[in-house]
């Protein structure tokens, strides 16, 4: 099958350049996602791949073969657009069929190609209805549709689920990842939503400002984000950033217990509460811990007056630790011998 | 609605209405009426004369040879220009370096006045010292006395036309274009379609109602447009390039003969009506909507 290999490319239209030093690979039948926040050069990485846009400089591989500087359409690959970009005059057949026909693929082939991607995307009694009269899941799935039945080596999606409302959103989410893994698609999927990232990629690679931040699985990334962008970034609420001295000292809000008062636990600290969110399975707590604004979730509905105080800890696993100038993650082993950890100020609470 | 606001809607029609029907549907009910009747001789007053002023319609040789004319011009200008206009429209909408200017000049020709334009041409066809028959005499070929002969006269009122008609459609053309979804062109590119079948099968089909617009405008000027016939040939030689309008003019300030002049103006409206029903009732059923 396929596998796309992306060395050093590089695009700028001016300072900072929208993508920088970008390098990863996509193996055969794997869904990556291009995750990050808008501006961060994933679009622009995702249509220098189409080859929509040039890159300035690096190389595109697909299968070993370079393609940086072939036409799109020669570089065999689909591309599902964040506006669905349907042809507004024509069926929902021929939409679909737009690239078969444009490629002179035989009747018969398209025929039978039509037969399974209708089936597979259920739009069966919609053929011959204009995108005009399809609400937008059902565009989407024609979009998806035009997709698969390239049977392109790869195919690239750009926010393909960002026009939907909240519960559609959901639903294309497993259908569009039971839909991979059925037919063994390589996809590199562009999102700035986390959650359509956790859920549904097997890597991620995120990226901000023009720059690979990290790359891994989504529990590498959220047990060990490599910056502090993406301690973040990945998560939510954000994890918890402490500077302290030369370090940052991060705790996930789902990571912070309540203690009993009074259990005189060695590691636990006071924090006064600031207010609370209530969000359904479980509240939302802002906490001030000395000069440092936390959160805190926890199960239930909790109602806490603000400015009464709560007994916080962490384990130590949970904590991450990262250097405060360059933002990158500090190793757990380097962390043991200068024994970074949160200390109270006993004067705070002298009164 | 109630009453009131009924009565509102009415005050604020009634300005447009009176109008309306003081100089357009007046005039033309009574040119109607007019055409039914003969012309007041001396001190005789008009008679009714029933369907006489069209037969004499009928028999008359110029009629026809001007509705022959009108027929081709219409024929070669509308198509011809928009055709013009929409290869221009797609080359000034590309990356283009200096498109502002090409626009610019492409445009020009719609901003000057038909009489402006129809003097400049007479210079280009002029028989001595005009531009065409210069550059024609640098390659050694004899000049064409292009609005004297009467097989020139009529194509080269119509290339004028073109001229003139392309820039100012291209300007539709170009704001629809511009109205297009840029990413229907990328996925279309990743398919691999090429220029023609991108032309064929997505700019052409959404251009339709632009198209359609377009044309109904073009085929009304082939009809009302004339200003240039008085600069340039006067409807000769011989009516060689006499257009239905000017010759209704003719009729009724030349020649003083209204009473023609109404039954030529009946026909032009009937023949506009008809026009007007097949883009409306019988093209417009083909053509995509957004």
């Amino acid at each position: 099958m396929s596998r796309l290999s992306i060395q050093k490319l590089r695009k700028s239209w001016g300072d900072p350049p929208a993508a920088d030093d970008i390098d990863f690979t996509v193996e055969s039948g794997e869904f990556v996602a291009l995750l990050g926040p808008s501006g961060c050069g994933k679009s622009t990485t995702l249509r220098m791949i189409a080859g929509l846009e040039a890159p300035d400089s690096g190389h595109i591989y697909l299968n070993d073969k370079e393609i940086t500087h072939l036409s799109p359409g020669k570089r065999d690959l689909a591309m599902v657009f964040q506006s669905y970009a349907l042809f507004p005059h024509l069926s929902v057949r021929e939409n679909i069929l737009f690239g078969l026909q444009v490629r002179k693929v035989s009747k018969e082939e398209q025929k039978r190609r039509l037969n399974f991607v209708i089936e597979l995307v259920d739009l069966g009694s919609h053929l011959h209805k204009k995108p005009g009269q399809l609400s937008g899941g059902q565009c989407q799935r024609v979009a998806l549709a035009r997709a698969v039945i390239s049977e392109a080596r790869l195919c690239l999606m750009d926010e393909p689920l960002s026009n939907l409302d909240a519960k559609l959103r959901a639903e294309m989410r497993s259908e569009l990842r039971a839909l991979q893994q059925r037919l063994g698609m390589t996809v590199l999927y562009v999102t700035h939503d986390q959650t359509e990232a956790m859920s549904m990629a097997d890597r991620i690679i995120l990226l901000n400002r023009g720059r690979i931040e990290q790359i891994g699985r989504p529990e590498e990334l959220y047990n060990q984000p490599a910056t502090t962008f993406a301690a973040q970034f990945i998560g939510a609420p954000p994890m918890n950033l402490i500077r302290i001295e030369n370090r940052v000292l991060g705790v996930r809000p789902e990571h912070i217990q309540l203690v009993q008062p009074g259990m005189g636990l060695k590691s636990s600290h006071r924090a006064v509460v600031k207010g609370c969110d209530y969000l359904g399975a479980d509240t939302l707590i802002q906490l001030q811990l000395d000069e440092h604004s936390l959160q805190l979730r926890i199960t239930g509905h909790q109602k806490l007056q603000p400015g009464s105080s709560l007994e916080i800890s962490w384990a130590e696993q949970d904590q991450h630790s990262f250097c405060r100038t360059s933002g990158q993650r500090v190793a757990a082993d380097a962390l043991q011998e200068q024994h970074i950890e949160y200390t109270k100020k006993e004067t705070h609470y002298a009164a | 609605m109630n009453r009131t606001q009924q009565l509102h809607a009415w005050l604020l029609l009634l300005p447009a209405l009176v109008m309306l029907a003081a100089f357009t549907h007046t005039p033309a009910v009574q040119t109607l009426l007019h055409s039914f009747y003969d012309n007041p001789m001396g001190g005789k007053p008009s008679g009714f004369v029933g369907m006489e002023n069209f037969e004499l319609l009928l028999e008359d040789e110029i009629f026809w040879q001007v509705l022959w004319n009108n027929t081709w011009y219409g024929l070669v200008t509308v198509p011809a220009s928009i055709a013009l206009a929409l290869t221009m429209a797609i080359w000034v909408n590309g990356r283009l370096e200096g498109r502002a200017i090409v626009r610019l000049a492409y445009f020009t020709p719609t901003v000057l006045p038909m009489i402006a334009v129809a003097n400049i041409w007479l210079f280009f066809y002029t028989p001595e010292i005009g531009l065409l028959n210069n550059v024609l005499g640098w390659f050694g070929i004899d000049g064409i006395n292009w609005l004297g002969d009467p097989d020139f006269a009529l194509p080269s009122l119509m290339a004028m036309t073109i001229w003139k008609e392309a820039g100012f459609f291209m300007i539709f053309y170009l704001a629809a274009l511009q109205g297009l979804d840029r990413s229907l062109y990328e996925a279309a590119a990743i398919e691999n379609a090429g220029r023609w079948q991108v032309f064929q099968r997505i700019t052409w089909p959404l251009l339709m109602p632009t198209t359609l617009f377009i044309f109904i405008n073009a085929l009304i000027n082939a009809f009302k447009l004339v200003d240039h016939l008085f600069i340039l040939t006067k409807g000769g030689p011989n009516n060689a390039s006499n257009l239905l309008l000017y010759y209704i003019y003719e009729n009724a300030f030349s020649f003083f003969d209204t009473a023609y002049a109404a039954t030529l103006t009946t026909v032009m409206l009937i023949i506009l009506a008809l026009l007007a029903w097949l883009q409306f009732g019988v093209l417009d059923k083909g053509v995509h909507y957004r």
